[in-house]
């Protein structure tokens, strides 16, 4: 059949529509465990009724995925493999895109029948590296390893130590202050059957409830449009490549930026000549790796990718003059390009003033043309977490409001935990830093509790601390046993 | 459909602990140190409740797993998730055929009308056959 000018396979559309479910569905599991978060304390504080606080909660999941820049969507794409990236049409693509998406989905439903609060961004880091990992092993020619952002990983592992000292502390010294300060016994006491607490505290409560899920959604939300994204453009390269609404001045500010940096490059790697676009693309593609090193073919690489991209664009008034086999090496072009001079700047390896504006330009502009995500994903996203709210959010509500302490959660504890949590997400997208709001949220409460002297249910902390822990080495398994079954199913069906 | 009967469909176990064990506060966790209110309430005053909030709060749901009941209820979720997902790419790659074989885009839209009640009755469907597939099983499950 014809779409959008390009022709598709039934199989090839089961499969876009298949993945498209999945990914969907991770969103709506996703919206079980940590928009629940939002909630819990505005639930539990009697602050909202349940039905009012998770429908609040949704549209502000919703305006916080639609306001959202893309920037979260594109940089889980840039913890995968590159050559899976490239390639997500073919069989390795999607044993990629159904082994990350399965793992992190039972991760998250099985954390979720327990009632633990575990993150959804690690379950999906840590599905990510499993399918890099298996990708290394199978793939010949390949380091162990070298498919794993191992960064990342070490990030994730700083996020477990830092997260629940950042909530527990903050929050139980927020409460103290607030005590110190604010002498109104009710506050401190568990919230009474149906009965809203102080109108000052209600709005707080609610406005750092509206903070959370604003943040969740303009945060976790991309990470399914990224996948989306992914999705789309391997089947529908034609349509979803790059941004065929891009406009003519745009088009040719890239020309002419992609021709500066061409001859920059040329300059840099002297006497060094690539045979040819494909060679260009793997020398790319290997620096790119995690064990990749920069040589001076890394910058004659990248003069030979802009070249062709000038040589793609320059004196077209739109994209959509393309052929459809020009947009898609355009896509690979831009997107090899824009990551390698991120990765030079980043280890500071261009050391020239010019050169560096120019290379954070250049990604500028290229990003323009090739991150960007249509509204209807956007809104099917933000449905799909809104639903997965709805549906899924008492088991974490009651596990944070009464299975941490000893004693129910009173109107200042609920306040104080959901105002850590609401600054930290805050906090993250601001300074990078990395943290889980699940986690915050979890050891906030528990802080709270310790501050108050109320005591801690110590059964449920051990088993929130084991699932925080397992949550990347079981994604992990999951993911790369998930991916080496399917693509060992896909070869022996002949898919390639 | 309302929420809870989505709820019922995509996670049958509470519903068979539901008629297990009579309204959801019956059901509370052995060892739980306080009494949960989330839990309690729709047994107490669940008549007193307006109808547009009875009708969203999913309260149907055993609220202490053990790690092997968590295991049978995610692999029984995710096999509906998994169904649910294949349901939909084959629903789609044909809605999809529709849409581009049929030129006129009044005949398009209504073309879709049917597709759209067509997908959500096999949902519904493919949903109420694996809730009677894993009911028995959960409901014998439970029991032991």
């Amino acid at each position: 059949m014809n779409v959008f000018g390009e022709t598709l396979t039934i199989g090839n559309a089961i499969f876009l529509f298949l993945a498209l479910g999945l990914a969907l569905s991770f969103e709506f599991v996703n919206g079980f465990h940590d928009t629940a978060n939002a909630v819990a304390t505005v639930i539990y504080t009697h602050s909202l009724k349940p039905m009012v606080a998770v429908v609040w909660s949704g549209c502000w999941n919703l305006i916080g995925v639609l306001t959202s820049s893309g920037g979260v969507a594109f940089g889980v794409l840039a913890l995968l493999p590159v050559e899976l990236v490239l390639n997500v049409g073919s069989g390795a693509g999607f044993a990629m895109v159904f082994a990350l998406l399965t793992s992190a989905i039972i991760w998250n439903l099985g954390t979720w029948y327990l009632g633990l609060p575990a993150s959804s961004s690690h379950a999906l880091i840590g599905s990510i590296m499993g399918v890099g990992l298996a990708n290394s092993l199978l793939t010949p020619g390949h380091v162990f390893g070298e498919g794993v952002n191992w960064a990342k990983a070490t990030e994730v592992g700083t996020s477990l130590l830092v997260s629940p000292i950042v909530g527990f502390v903050c929050a139980g010294l927020l409460l103290l202050l607030a005590k110190l300060l604010i002498h109104r016994q009710d506050l401190y006491q568990a919230p009474e059957k149906d009965k809203a607490p102080p109108l000052w505290i209600r709005g707080l409560l609610i406005l750092t409830c509206t903070g959370v899920s604003l943040g969740h959604g303009s945060n976790d939300g991309q990470k399914g449009m990224g996948l989306i994204m992914l999705i789309l453009i391997g089947i529908l390269p034609t349509t979803f490549a790059v941004d065929l609404g891009t406009d003519q001045a745009s088009i040719q500010q890239l020309a002419s930026t992609t021709d500066t940096i061409s001859g920059q490059m040329d300059q840099m790697a002297p006497g060094v000549a690539m045979a040819g676009g494909q060679v260009a693309a793997d020398e790319l593609s290997a620096y790119l790796k995690t064990t990749g090193k920069d040589t001076p073919r890394t910058y004659a690489a990248i003069g030979t990718k802009c070249r062709e991209i000038n040589q793609l664009i320059d004196g077209k008034k739109a994209l959509t003059d393309l052929t459809p086999a020009q947009r898609t090496t355009l896509r690979s072009d831009l997107y090899l390009t824009s990551e390698s001079m991120k990765k030079l700047n980043k280890n500071k390896k261009l050391t020239d003033a010019a050169l560096q504006k120019s290379a954070v330009t250049l990604a500028g502009r290229m990003d323009k043309v090739t991150k960007f995500i249509p509204v209807w994903v956007k809104v099917a996203v933000a449905l799909a977490l809104g639903l997965g709210t709805m549906i899924g959010w008492k088991r974490i509500v009651v596990t944070v409001g009464e299975k941490i302490g000893k004693t129910h959660l009173t109107y200042a504890q609920g306040a104080a935990a959901e105002l850590v949590a609401a600054a930290t997400i805050l906090a993250a997208d601001h300074f990078n830093l990395p943290v889980s709001t699940t986690h915050v949220l979890s050891s906030g409460v528990a802080g709270t509790m310790a501050a108050n002297h109320s005591g801690l249910q110590m059964d449920t902390l051990r088993n929130l601390l084991l699932a925080w822990v397992l949550t990347l080495p079981v994604t992990v398994l999951l993911g790369a046993g998930l991916f080496a079954f399917v693509l060992n199913l896909l070869i022996r069906m002949g898919v390639s | 459909m309302d929420l809870r009967t989505i709820e019922a469909l995509i996670f049958p176990e509470a519903a068979s602990s539901q008629a297990r064990t009579g309204p959801a506060g019956a059901s509370e966790p052995s060892g739980s140190v306080v009494a949960s209110s989330l839990e309690s309430a729709p047994a107490n005053n669940g008549g007193d409740r307006g109808r547009y909030e009875r009708f969203t709060i999913p309260y149907l749901f055993q609220p202490a797993l053990s790690v092997a009941e968590a295991v049978r209820a995610t692999l029984r979720t995710f096999l509906r998730i998994f169904l649910g997902s294949l349901l939909f790419g084959v629903w789609g790659a044909y809605a999809l055929l529709l849409w581009t074989s049929v030129r006129n885009p009044f005949l398009r839209v209504a073309a879709m009308i049917p597709m759209i009640a067509l997908f959500l009755v096999l949902l519904c469907g493919l949903l109420i056959g694996t809730t009677l597939l894993v009911r028995p099983r959960a409901r014998q499950f439970t029991q032991l």
